[in-house]
């Protein structure tokens, strides 16, 4: 067997009589009534974004070009494939931004490039990322440079955890980075319209691209489209149900606790557009896995932290949770585990912080904030001190049991009230809003 | 080729027994995503790093626990044996 090694993981290639056959041109042929299908099936969706006026307009673009070069993708040979996609990705740059903006976000992403692409040492190109970072926090901070200010946020939004991703790969890599896995992880279509977009891990990406039947990928995505349509539409029945309701609102015990439940499922927004961003990079052949996996049923705070943002919860657990965990297990694996979960909730807040800035250019440096993690990432780090006690395999819950559903509704309580305290700008107004109905 | 074959099957009776209990153990194939599919968490993986150093008297690095060797029974067969043909 001969192997294509390096990033992303080994395809084994074929042996055919002309040489190696990579099993994933066989893989991503296509097919004209599964193609059908699946175009139908997205003019749907796109219908129904018309129709109920999902997002924003510059969604339903966003949209209409990915369908559009879903279609074209889909019957390129397979050599073509991936390089359409980041034509397709780096020109959305000049679909979304002004021609001047497109080009300095394009050059940034090349300019990093170059860097982690050189035959610097990894410490040198390191510092040498950090110096472009200082560069573009600078421009940030400042405002007055003669750019528009929408290139600050869109280089976040693309570079800002990416990077770190695949630093922490380069890092332990002896070949030179390649420029199409550069250029198809890093600009990536519907990061232009979603700011807020789930870290995607640079191995599981290039291992997942086309690791399946591309037909069964693509109807996932698909899939995952719909989930998200449908959340993005019940979001928008909880945010009018809410409405903007202030402590002075709040009447009754029944009026708080509708409130902080509403409060708490403002969150189908997030999750809602995670599913269609991952399930649009599914139709171009990349077969990532879920974000989100049935958070509103978590048993414990542990279930709670591996299936809401479970993107966020990978990068952590690869990037800290367990560099942190394998240099202090000679302390023992208690230890060990407790220290490296309270780093992973610390470095989530300070992460949290470093999005906002870049997205808002605002540091969110409050005490709900604040607390919201501290007092998670406690409970999580008993629950992980409970899970290392427990001996022998994990007792199998059946979901519906009078004991799991207790879990859960004790789980949901726990994370609605933090949520509320996370949702208010200060300790005051979360204060008033528990209060309030009482004293008036 | 024996040896790794040894080798899957004792991480397949871990796994199984650890974290799939009520499983079958032949219902575990060799290609099946452990990390991505939820069968092993964060402090499964560590479990089964910690087997693997005891049983086979190798060291696993941080970063050689990622998707690229620690999600498949074949890749954590091929990192085991790559690191006992180093240190051997």
């Amino acid at each position: 067997m001969n192997v294509i090694g390096g990033r992303g993981g080994a395809i084994d290639l074929e042996t055919a009589a002309d040489g190696p056959v990579d099993p994933r041109e066989a893989r991503s042929a296509p097919h004209l009534g599964p193609f059908c299908a699946i175009v139908a099936q997205l003019g749907l969706l796109l219908l129904v974004f018309r129709l109920y006026r999902i997002e924003e307009p510059a969604f339903l673009v966003l949209m209409c070009v990915g369908v559009g070069g879903f279609a074209v993708h889909y019957w390129l040979p397979f050599r073509f494939k991936e390089w359409f996609w980041i034509a397709l990705s780096v020109g959305g740059a000049f679909v979304f931004l002004e021609p001047l903006t497109a080009v300095l976000f394009v050059g940034s992403g090349l300019v990093l490039y170059a860097i982690v692409a050189s035959p610097l040492s990894f410490a040198v190109r390191l510092a040498a990322v950090g110096g472009l970072f200082a560069v573009m926090l600078a421009g940030r901070t400042i405002g007055t440079w003669p750019v528009s200010p929408r290139l600050w946020p869109l280089f976040g939004a693309f570079f800002m955890f990416r990077t770190i991703v695949y630093l922490y790969d380069l890092a332990h890599r002896r070949d030179r980075p390649a420029l199409k896995e550069f250029l198809g992880y890093f600009f990536l279509l519907p990061n232009y319209y979603f700011l807020l977009f789930p870290v995607i891990d640079f191995q599981t990406m290039r291992r997942a691209y086309y690791q399946r039947d591309g037909h069964a990928i693509a109807q996932r995505g698909v899939g995952w489209m719909v989930r998200g349509t449908i959340q993005l539409l019940l979001y928008r029945v909880v945010y009018h149900a809410r409405g903007a309701a202030t402590p002075a609102d709040v009447t009754s015990a029944a009026g708080l606790l509708s409130v902080m439940v509403l409060t708490y499922l403002l969150y189908l927004r997030v999750s809602g557009q995670f599913h269609i961003i991952v399930g649009f990079l599914l139709l171009f052949g990349y077969d990532l896995p879920e974000t989100h996996r049935r958070y509103l049923l978590a048993n414990s705070l542990t279930d709670f932290w591996r299936r809401i943002n479970i993107y966020w919860k990978d990068f952590m657990v690869k990037v800290v949770y367990f560099p942190a965990y394998f240099r202090l297990r000679r302390y023992g694996e208690r230890t060990a585990a407790i220290v490296a979960t309270s780093l992973v909730f610390f470095v989530t807040w300070f992460l949290h912080v470093y999005q906002q800035f870049w997205l808002t250019g605002r540091l969110l440096l409050t005490w709900p904030d604040a607390l919201f993690w501290g007092i998670l990432g406690l409970l999580v780090m008993v629950n992980v001190r409970v899970e290392l006690g427990r001996r022998g395999p994990p007792r199998r819950i059946s979901p519906w049991t009078l004991s799991n559903v207790v879990r859960i509704a004790a789980t949901l309580a726990v994370i609605v009230g933090l949520w509320s305290l996370w949702s208010s700008p200060t300790l005051e107004e979360w204060s008033d809003l528990l209060t309030w109905w009482q004293i008036g | 080729m024996d040896a790794r074959i040894d080798v899957k099957n004792t991480l397949r009776d871990f796994i199984v027994a650890g974290y799939l209990p009520g499983e079958s153990v032949s219902n575990l194939k060799d290609d099946m995503r452990l990390r991505t599919s939820g069968i092993l968490d964060s402090l499964g993986t560590l479990a089964l790093v910690s087997f693997i150093e005891n049983r086979y008297s190798i060291v696993v690095e941080a970063h050689e626990t990622g998707i690229d060797n620690f999600d498949t029974i074949s890749d954590i067969a091929a990192l085991v044996e790559r690191k006992q043909a180093r240190t051997s």
